[in-house]
C-alpha cells in the first residue's frame, strides 16, 4: 500500500510510512535549503504534519515527491518571509564581487571536499540555493524547476547561471584560503 | 556566432540536453575549436563535481532519532484536539446517514409536490408542494419545511443520554397527515432513525458548552478535510444559557454548497441539538 493510501486509513501509521520513506531525503534537501539542522527538522516535521492533514488533495496521478517537495519549498519561502531575507540577501549576493574568476575554479571543484561545497551552498541567496538544490540534489529539469518553484523557466536558467556564478566565486574563495 | 555564443550554448547543453540544430552546431563547432572544447570540459567537469559533491555533502545525514514518534505523537495530538470540547464532533456515519436520509426527504418531497399538482390538490399537502418546488432553487431549510423533516428540529436536551428522551421527540412533532400516508410513513421511519442516529452520537459524546463557546457548521460533502478552514470563519453557532444556538448562517454556505454536486449541509444546532438540518441545493 503507498503511503498516500495509508495515511487516511490511519493517520499514525502512515506517518510514520512517510518518515522512513521519504524523511531522510527531504531532511537532506531541508539542509542544504536552510543551512541548520534543527531549522531542517522542524521544516520536515511541519511538511509532514501538512502532508497528513492535506492528504485528500494530493492527486496521485502526480509524483509525490513533487508534491511533498512542494510544500517544503512553500513553508521555506514562508519562513525566509518571516525573516525578511528572501529578497535582502538576494541583492546582497548579487552585488558582491569576488576578485576570483570562476572558471578558473571550475576544474578544481573536483578536488573540493563535501563540507566546503556544502559550505558554499549555504552560502548561497536562499532563490539561488533552492535552484542549485533542486538542479544538483534532486537532479530535476528545468521544466521541472519551473513548475516546482512556480517561476518561469528563463527565470530558473538565470537563477541557475547566477548561483554557479556565486558558487564557483565562493568555492574559489575557499580554496584561496585553504591555501593560504 | 563567435565563441562566446557557443560558450553560452555550451551552458545550455549541460542542463537541458540540446538538441536538433543547436546540438549539431555545438558539436561541429568543439570540433574545431580547441579553447571551446577545453571550455566544455572544463564546465563539464564542473557540473559533475556539483552534483557529486552535493550529494556528497549531505550524504551523511539522517533525521535524528525518535523523529517518527515526535510526529506521529503530534498527529494523535492534533487529531484529538480537533476532536475536543470545542468541536462538534459526530461519528462520520451519522453525519453521512443523516444527508442520505435528508436527500431522501427531498425526493420524496418534490414527489409529494408532484402528486399534488398531477392529483388536482385533493389533499392538504398541496402547500407543501410548492414549498418544496421552490425549494430546489433556495435554501432547503424551506425544503426541509416541505418535506416535513421538521421532526429533527426536535427538542433533544444538550448531552443527554436518555434513550427516551431521544426518540420520543421525533414522534412528539411528527406530522399526522404524514403518518397516514404510507410514502410518509416511510419518510418518518427514515428521518426517526437519523434523529436517532444523531441523538445517540450526541449521547455518546456530550457536548459541554458553556456561553462563549463557538460551535462549528459540519458540511459532510467536505467533512473532515477542509472543516477546520472552514469552520474558522463561520461563527455562527454559539453558545447562549447552556445551549448551542444558531446566530446565523454563514454567507457561503449556500454558495460553497452550491458548487457541490449532491450536497447536504447540516447545520447542528444543539440548542435542542436538533439541527435544524438545512439542506441547501
Amino acid at each position: 500500500m503507498e503511503v498516500w493510501e495509508q495515511i487516511p486509513l490511519d493517520a499514525e501509521a502512515g506517518a510514520r510510512k512517510l518518515v522512513a520513506e521519504y524523511g531522510d531525503r527531504l531532511f537532506r534537501a531541508a539542509v542544504l535549503l536552510c543551512r541548520d539542522e534543527h531549522l531542517a527538522e522542524d521544516l520536515v516535521f511541519r511538511t509532514f504534519e501538512r502532508v497528513v492533514d492535506r492528504i485528500g488533495q494530493y492527486d496521485p496521478r502526480l509524483p509525490f515527491w513533487n508534491w511533498l517537495y512542494t510544500i517544503l519549498l512553500n513553508f521555506f519561502r514562508m519562513d525566509m518571509r518571516k525573516r525578511k531575507a528572501f529578497v535582502a540577501e538576494d541583492a546582497a549576493l548579487a552585488d558582491e564581487d569576488l576578485e576570483t574568476s570562476g572558471d578558473d575554479v571550475a576544474g578544481r571543484l573536483s578536488k573540493m571536499d563535501a563540507a566546503a561545497i556544502r559550505s558554499a551552498v549555504e552560502r548561497l541567496s536562499p532563490p539561488f540555493r533552492e535552484t542549485v538544490v533542486l538542479r544538483y540534489f534532486e537532479d530535476k529539469t528545468l521544466q521541472e524547476m519551473a513548475s516546482l518553484m512556480s517561476v518561469p523557466v528563463g527565470t530558473v536558467k538565470w537563477r541557475l547561471h547566477q548561483a554557479r556564478r556565486d558558487l564557483e566565486r565562493t568555492l574559489a574563495q575557499l580554496f584561496k584560503e585553504k591555501e593560504v | 556566432m563567435n565563441c562566446q555564443e557557443y560558450r553560452d550554448l555550451i551552458e545550455d547543453a549541460l542542463d537541458v540536453s540540446l538538441h536538433g540544430e543547436p546540438e549539431r552546431r555545438v558539436r561541429l563547432h568543439l570540433e574545431h575549436c580547441v579553447s571551446c572544447r577545453d571550455y566544455f570540459k572544463l564546465r563539464r567537469d564542473a557540473h559533475i563535481a556539483l552534483f557529486s559533491g552535493i550529494n556528497a555533502a549531505c550524504e551523511g545525514l539522517r533525521l535524528p532519532e525518535g523523529f517518527a514518534d515526535r510526529l506521529a505523537e503530534s498527529i494523535r495530538n492534533r487529531r484529538s484536539a480537533r476532536r475536543g470540547w470545542r468541536r462538534l464532533a459526530l461519528p462520520r456515519w451519522a453525519l453521512i446517514a443523516a444527508s442520505v436520509v435528508i436527500m431522501a426527504g427531498f425526493v420524496f418531497a418534490a414527489s409529494v409536490a408532484v402528486e399534488a399538482v398531477l392529483g388536482g390538490g385533493d389533499e392538504p399537502g398541496e402547500g407543501e408542494g410548492t414549498n418544496a418546488t421552490e425549494g430546489t432553487e433556495a435554501t432547503a431549510v424551506e425544503v426541509a419545511d416541505a418535506a416535513a423533516i421538521d421532526p429533527l428540529v426536535s427538542s433533544v436536551p444538550l448531552a443527554s443520554s436518555e434513550p427516551s428522551e431521544s426518540s420520543s421527540p421525533s414522534t412528539r412533532t411528527t406530522d399526522p397527515q404524514l403518518e397516514t400516508n404510507q410514502k410518509g410513513e416511510t419518510l418518518m421511519s427514515k428521518v426517526k432513525a437519523a434523529t436517532a442516529a444523531l441523538t445517540a452520537a450526541m449521547a455518546a459524546a456530550p457536548l459541554a458548552a458553556a456561553n462563549g463557546d463557538e460551535y462549528q457548521f459540519i458540511d459532510p460533502t467536505t467533512y473532515p478535510a477542509e472543516n477546520v478552514s472552514y469552520s474558522a470563519r463561520s461563527s455562527a453557532v454559539t453558545v447562549e444559557a447552556g445551549a448551542l444556538r444558531v446566530a446565523s448562517v454563514p454567507d457561503d454556505l449556500e454558495a460553497r454548497s452550491r458548487t457541490k454536486s449532491a450536497s447536504a449541509a447540516i447545520l447542528l444546532d444543539a440548542t435542542k441539538f436538533h439541527g435544524s438540518i438545512l439542506f441547501v441545493l
